[in-house]
């Protein structure tokens, strides 16, 4: 396996390659990109740089689209961590892999050490929320947390309560006034953070941590196009949720992958695809803000209502993995590499990880993204994301000094330098001989050695995912800019007719205290109605349980709170 | 000589009875940030939240229901092992069974729940080779209805020969003369089953009784938390797994830590209510 096939590399968004360059004398000044490129329309800070995106980019919120390994430049100047009150940086964040060997037998380490102008010392918890939460509970009791702490998940997300509930009393900073207006000028890198991720990003209004940036353009289906042109419902054709519902079941009866036996589906899952039924029917992203100022959830509606029928049909009729109400989301993707599902349901900026299964597909018109076919009578969306997975916080403690919180912001700016840059190469893949090889054009590939490493080092802050495909080894010249192009496309598409939740960046005490346990409500009342373990005619009842359970006040304190921070 | 206890003495203190004083954060709505000193007290507000929260009634139903399928089905199978093996004449055989179904106990519940899928599963091996043959499908698994017995089921067969152990060792504890007196006046297995070997270990088993008595609020945690997504909280959450997704992960410290100290305060009453229950009956109780 090469680094570039997991998943988790994705997620994490550093899907590509970057400069050809060799460690290069530059001498504290920048060379090469900036923001102001031909193909560009979106306004950036005059002393941000980035390498010049090779398809038109149109807009901030969706990625930038590179053909090629763009020429290297430099992101930062001078050494960030120089200078400042704190010789040594302490940071709490998540671990997926092995940790790395500590330096300075692990030569990343000691050079990112070199590079920042700082020690780094990490405390790692597992990135399961479950784990991190637990560590993180560990940490704020013990009274001494880390320089820089990783909020997890997003604002507002039930995995985060604790962490919000942190932060409300005061065991962080509030870096309002370093990160808004012209203040983020000091970090350019930062700066090119899109303003709704930073605004996503906010606690009832304030500024706490900055954001790991990924995409506002949320999930998207992705579908096995050979499979629905030999069961005679060609992707094309596939524009309402009938035509859609057709083909899932198909995928279960017509035997698309011809070897005889009954062991395909269409959906492998309810919990983490049920969205796309509600975007098909075009229901509210988690909250409806309406002109009058009320909440109105999205189960309370008619169009999520219709949703939930149309999913138990299907379900009834066949069109769902037989695990679907009990799957992990680990398997969930399993299921379709694996050619036992035909759909797929995941944020758009992971479907590069598709590519090896694209490659071996034979590439050429296997896996389509598929836009929500809308319901009968209704008008399809997609639901914008926040745009990040995790802030870096830094706790009230170290943010007295002022002096050290510049100094830790500056740090943060390193480690956010946008694709292509001579620091983004590092940070992702290390001393080129030592940690990667490059490919016959220039793109680099991690060895094993890279891999152990670096780790996780890298993943304290990454910047917003980048539309690249040319570091794959899978795909010839001409498939990989098909590819990026039809993502491109796709990021456009979906963006179109996306719609935000409104309640997103706003919390309030119920919210936290009863979020979680509502939204396993949620879940579980879902799944039962979709598996048709509970009729359609239970579904008053659900939601009746959601609103008397705490689903009210929740409302309530929310609208409260969007009136206020607004 | 009495030095030689005070390493003992010093970890049950300080690993065992320093964090009962932990305790107190069921009457606080406790924050790690502000510690036990700055949360704010609630006084008896945790335990009154307790009776209202629907969540909980629900997982101490639950929790009951798994509680009192394992004493009626899981706590006798031991039992009937450990007769069945000590009646087995060859050595060889009975050591062989008894390796094999020790086994199951050195599996950790991440397998044994994966293995229970691959077969049982609605994709696993039972429903595939009804699929293929045209039948109905049944997906165990995911059937909240199934669950509890599931719960049981599972427990019953990987815990089933660790816990003939004890008994065993009971069983050989018994005279074999008395067995043989008994065939001489002429009682047939049966009878020498039920007037010897039953009350022979009749201790053994009031003993753990009782113990079992004082975990009836415990269920199997990793178990359940694996499994609990498959049929919902609705019909899969314990008390010790609302503990842990409200406590330990959504952070409301104060009413988690109410539910444990309610659990402990129930158990301890009821081990000490069985053990003078069975005193009173002429056994020996545990203390």
């Amino acid at each position: 396996m090469t680094v570039e096939l997991t998943r988790r590399d994705f997620l994490q968004g550093c899907v590509a390659g970057s400069g050809a360059l060799l460690v290069a004398a530059c001498g504290g000044g920048s060379s090469g990109g900036s923001a102001a490129t031909s193909g560009s329309s979106v306004a950036l800070p005059a002393n941000s740089h980035l390498a010049p995106p090779d398809l038109p980019w149109t807009d901030h919120n969706i990625p930038l689209a590179y053909l090629k390994l763009p020429a290297p430049f430099r992101a930062t100047s001078g050494t960030p961590g120089a200078g400042g009150p704190l010789s040594e940086v302490t940071w709490f964040s998540d671990l997926f892999s092995a940790p790395p060997p500590p330096a300075p037998g692990n030569r990343y380490w000691a050079d990112l050490n070199r590079r920042l102008g700082v020690t780094v010392t990490p405390v790692w918890a597992a990135s399961d929320p479950s784990s991190f939460q637990q560590k993180f509970a560990a940490l704020l009791a013990s009274g001494d947390l880390p320089d820089l702490v990783l909020f997890g998940g997003t604002v507002g997300t039930t995995t985060a309560a604790a962490q919000v509930q942190a932060v409300q009393q005061g065991a962080f900073t509030d870096l309002t006034p370093h990160l808004t207006g012209s203040a983020l000028d000091d970090y350019p890198n930062l700066a090119l953070i899109a303003p709704k991720i930073w605004q996503n990003a906010r606690i009832n209004g304030r500024t706490y941590g900055v954001p790991r940036g990924r995409t506002v353009p949320g999930t998207s289906l992705l579908l096995r196009f050979d499979w629905a042109q030999k069961v005679g419902v060609p992707i094309a054709q596939i524009t309402s949720s009938d035509a859609f519902r057709e083909a899932l079941v198909d995928f279960g009866s017509r035997d698309p992958d011809g070897n005889g036996r009954p062991d395909t589906w269409g959906i492998p899952d309810v919990e983490f695809t049920y969205s796309y039924f509600a975007e098909m029917f075009g229901a509210p992203n988690g909250w409806r803000l309406n002109r009058d100022g009320s909440l109105t959830k999205d189960i309370e509606t008619p169009e999520y209502r219709d949703a939930i029928a149309f999913a138990q049909t299907l379900f009834k009729q066949g069109g769902f993995h037989p695990d679907a109400a009990t799957q992990t989301q680990a398997n969930h993707y399993s299921l379709f590499e694996g050619g036992r599902v035909g759909a797929y349901l995941d944020a758009l900026y992971a479907s590069g990880q598709t590519r090896p299964f694209l490659a071996q597909l034979g590439f050429k018109d296997a896996i389509r993204h598929l836009l929500p076919p809308p319901g009968p009578g209704r008008k399809a969306v997609t639901f914008n994301a926040a745009g990040y997975n995790g802030m870096v916080m830094i706790p009230s403690k170290v943010g007295k000094d002022s002096a050290k919180v510049r100094q830790l912001l500056k740090i943060l700016d390193y480690f956010a330098s946008p694709f292509g840059s001579e620091e983004y190469t590092f940070l992702n893949y290390g001393i080129e001989g030592v940690h990667f090889t490059r490919s016959a054009n220039g793109n680099p590939a991690r060895s094993a050695q890279g891999t152990t490493d670096i780790g996780d080092l890298f993943r304290l802050l990454t910047p917003p995912n980048v539309n690249y495909a040319a570091g794959s080894q899978y795909f010839s010249d001409a498939e990989q800019e098909a590819w990026t192009r039809l993502v491109d496309q796709a990021y456009h598409d979906h963006f179109k007719i996306g719609v935000d939740d409104p309640t997103v960046g706003y919390v309030s005490a119920s919210s936290l205290r009863r979020g979680p346990t509502l939204n396993q409500l949620v879940v579980d009342s879902v799944k039962a109605l979709v598996s048709g373990r509970t009729p359609m005619s239970g579904f008053d009842q659900f939601v009746q349980t959601w609103r008397s359970q705490g689903g009210d006040q929740v409302r309530k304190e929310l609208q409260q709170a969007i009136h206020q921070h607004r | 000589m009495y030095a030689l206890l005070l390493p003992g003495v010093l970890f049950v203190v300080v690993f065992r009875y320093v964090p009962l004083l932990g305790n107190v954060i069921a009457f606080q709505d406790y924050s790690p940030y502000l510690g036990f000193a700055d949360s704010a007290w609630v006084g008896l507000q945790n335990f009154a939240d307790l009776f209202t929260t629907p969540d909980v009634g629900t997982a101490l139903v639950n929790t009951l229901v798994i509680s009192g399928l394992q004493l009626v089905l899981y706590f006798p199978a031991p039992i009937a092992l450990a007769l069945l093996l000590n009646s087995l004449m060859s050595e060889s055989i009975k050591r062989a069974v008894q390796s094999v179904v020790y086994l199951p106990h050195f599996i950790g519940w991440v397998i044994v729940v994966s293995i229970w899928q691959q077969v049982l599963g609605g994709d696993g091996l039972v429903n595939q080779v009804l699929r293929t043959s045209g039948l109905h499908t049944v997906n165990v698994m995911a059937n909240p209805d199934f669950f509890k017995p599931l719960m049981v089921l599972q427990d019953v067969w990987k815990e089933v020969g660790w816990g003939t152990i004890i008994f065993l060792a009971a069983l050989t504890a018994i005279d074999l003369s008395l067995y043989e007196s008994a065939a001489i006046d002429g009682a047939g297995p049966w009878r020498r089953l039920r007037h010897v070997s039953l009350p022979g270990i009749r201790g053994v088993v009031v003993l753990l009784l009782i113990l079992r008595l004082g975990s009836i609020l415990t269920v199997g945690f990793e178990q359940i938390l694996l499994q609990e997504p498959n049929v919902g909280a609705q019909a899969g959450q314990v008390l010790d797994t609302f503990v842990y997704f409200n406590g330990v992960v959504a952070g409301d410290w104060g009413l988690s830590a109410a539910v444990g100290l309610v659990k402990g305060a129930v158990g301890t009453m009821l081990v000490v209510g069985a053990n003078w229950a069975v005193k009173r009956l002429g056994e020996e109780g545990v203390f």
